[in-house]
């Protein structure tokens, strides 16, 4: 019955309650809106740029200074800070029985297994070759002709490694000091060793290049990378996740000072009858407590159906727009972020409202209508 | 036996360093009508709202049925207000825009309390007000309200009623009106304090005190 206790307030304040409404249930559905862009945008920069396996790949490689191909100090480069692995060879241009290309274009390029995953292949294992999807199409059934001395399995690893290694196909460290072993000197003698590093993060790439020169600072050395011209939008990216985190918390507090004005508003309109309510024995926290919960029943169905409509329309928006399906931890995500928005709602609510309410029924001020 | 529903001792209060109540001893007894006269700015509607707990003493000490109160214990003022205290003053006696059915149904919830129909309709002919009961406050006249205020009085079990000039603005039908229910809120085991600038009720009461010899 408490909680209806302010049916009584509807007639004069109907256009008050129903802006109440309106505004939560928009600003639900715009805090909403703010935070699944940000996740998308946090999951694209973050996956796609600031944590890309494939941003992170730097290729290097050097002649000295009679232009010979030149070995560097692997201890050295392994050093560098952010420096993940670094995986050393003479790329193979093996011969395959492939009908369109008679040979393996990009070369073979052995990398370190534990982190194939920067090349885009998972769980690389001893004794395969791993061919481009993309440039190599059906490698199961392709047979190298060279005498490598060992039996490999052709695979293929999905798509392309990142441009630096266009076309480029990979076996582990193992496989391939095995392959060379067999192979006649004269096989790789000729080829200039490659580097393939790998960073911890795209942000420390520039870096890491920087060192690599310091390394060699009197060879003619070429750092590749795919990250190479993307340093302002690297930095951007971090700058644009904390403008994002900026606009929803200003937005927030936006939305809790619109809430202390309507409710601010609401109560003025009510504050004889607090009084009243007051003067009559309902203890100014129970009056507090039953007007909250009146605002609540009013609202409280309104926030669930912006939140609802605002999930669905997000999850149909990555389904059919995005063709993206959502993994498991986007919905906890999003539950857990609406139960935040229901919740700091309505703590706002009550606590807007204990305040107003203590200040309007407060003695002073309710001794000083009885004066006048 | 007789005894005192409320006393008060040197209570004194200053409100914005105006000194407004002056060492007040005054004793309130149970069961009984107490007037408080004087004329306006004597101090009356102050000493009421300390009885009411509205206002803080500087000093002095109040007993409610020989209990010294600690003005702080909110819980113990709000058990009293909401369990034996009730209320008259002309401006703050309803709610507006609802029914006069509709406040004593608000009342009566607060109070966790049910109306008897049989005696919300005594009260309604006592005070001849029976064609009000459905209808909104704000469209009934300055006595009407003071009666209506006093089926509020009549219909709850209060153990103390304290009144704000109850005679203001009343013409003498209504003040007829009025001293009929007070006769009849006598009856009740109910202490009852009526502050006014008028002397007409004061037939009516069993102690009678002046604000101008009590507040020297």
């Amino acid at each position: 019955m408490r909680n209806q206790l302010f049916g009584f307030s509807d007639m004069k304040n109907k256009k008050r309650y129903a802006l109440i409404q309106a505004v939560v249930f928009l600003s639900v559905l715009i805090l909403n809106a703010l935070v699944q862009v940000s996740m998308l945008a946090v999951q694209t920069i973050s996956n796609e740029i600031l944590n890309s396996t494939k941003l992170s790949l730097i290729l290097f490689e050097g002649n000295n200074k009679s232009a010979s191909p030149y070995r560097y100090d692997m201890e050295a480069i392994r050093k560098i800070n952010h420096v993940v692995f670094a995986s050393e060879c003479r790329p193979l241009f093996l011969s395959v029985s492939d009908p369109l290309k008679k040979q393996s274009g990009g070369g073979v390029y052995a990398i370190d297994p534990r982190f194939s995953y920067y090349v885009g292949i998972s769980n690389m294992k001893d004794n395969c070759i791993y061919f481009p999807q993309d440039s190599y199409p059906n490698a199961e059934n392709y047979t190298v002709s060279d005498p490598i001395g060992i039996k490999v399995k052709t695979v293929n690893y999905p798509h392309n490694a990142p441009m630096i290694l266009h076309d480029a196909c990979f076996m582990t460290e193992n496989t391939y000091a095995a392959i060379v072993k067999n192979l006649p000197a004269s096989f790789v003698q000729h080829v200039q060793p490659v580097y393939i590093l790998g960073v911890d993060k795209v942000q420390n790439v520039y870096g890491v290049v920087k060192n690599l020169y310091a390394v060699a600072p009197d060879d003619d050395a070429l750092a590749m990378y795919q990250a190479n011209g993307l340093e302002n939008m690297v930095a951007d990216a971090n700058t644009l996740l904390w403008i994002m985190i900026a606009v929803f918390v200003a937005f927030f507090l936006f939305h809790v000072f619109v809430i202390i004005y309507l409710s601010s508003s609401l109560i003025n309109n009510l504050s004889r009858d607090l009084m009243i309510l007051y003067l009559n024995g309902l203890p100014r926290k129970k009056i507090a407590h039953s007007l909250f919960a009146y605002i609540k029943n009013k609202t409280l169905r309104g926030i669930l159906a912006s939140s609802l409509i605002s999930v669905i329309a997000f999850l149909s928006a990555m389904k059919f727009l995005l063709h993206q399906s959502p993994e498991g931890y986007w919905y906890l995500i999003l539950i857990a972020i609406n139960a935040l928005v229901i919740f700091m709602n309505l703590f706002t609510f009550k606590i807007v409202i204990g305040k107003i309410v203590s200040a309007k029924t407060s003695n002073g001020n309710i001794s000083k209508i009885i004066r006048n | 036996m007789d005894c005192d529903k409320l006393s008060l001792q040197n209570i004194c209060l200053s409100i914005g360093g105006k000194s407004i109540l002056r060492g007040i001893n005054i004793t309130i007894p149970e069961n009984k009508i107490t007037l408080i006269y004087g004329k306006s700015g004597s101090g009356k509607t102050s000493l009421l709202n300390i009885m009411n707990f509205l206002y803080r003493p500087d000093s002095g000490e109040m007993r409610y049925n020989n209990q010294a109160v600690n003005f702080d214990n909110n819980e113990f003022i709000d058990r009293l207000r909401n369990e034996e205290i009730g209320y008259f003053h002309q401006e703050l006696a309803f709610i507006e825009n609802i029914t006069l059915l509709e406040n004593l149904k608000i009342f009566a919830d607060i109070k966790n309390q049910k109306i008897d129909d049989r005696q919300l309709d005594f009260c309604l002919k006592l005070l001849d007000i029976e064609p009000l009961l459905n209808a909104d406050i704000s469209v009934m006249s300055g006595g009407e309200r003071q009666r209506a205020a006093f089926v509020k009085l009549m219909l709850f079990p209060y153990a103390l009623i304290l009144m704000d000039e109850p005679t203001n603005n009343l013409d003498d039908d209504n003040i007829r009106y009025m001293m009929e229910a007070v006769k009849l809120l006598r009856q009740k085991p109910t202490t009852i304090v009526i502050v006014s600038h008028s002397k007409k009720i004061m037939e009516t009461a069993d102690t009678v005190y002046n604000m101008e010899e009590i507040n020297a």
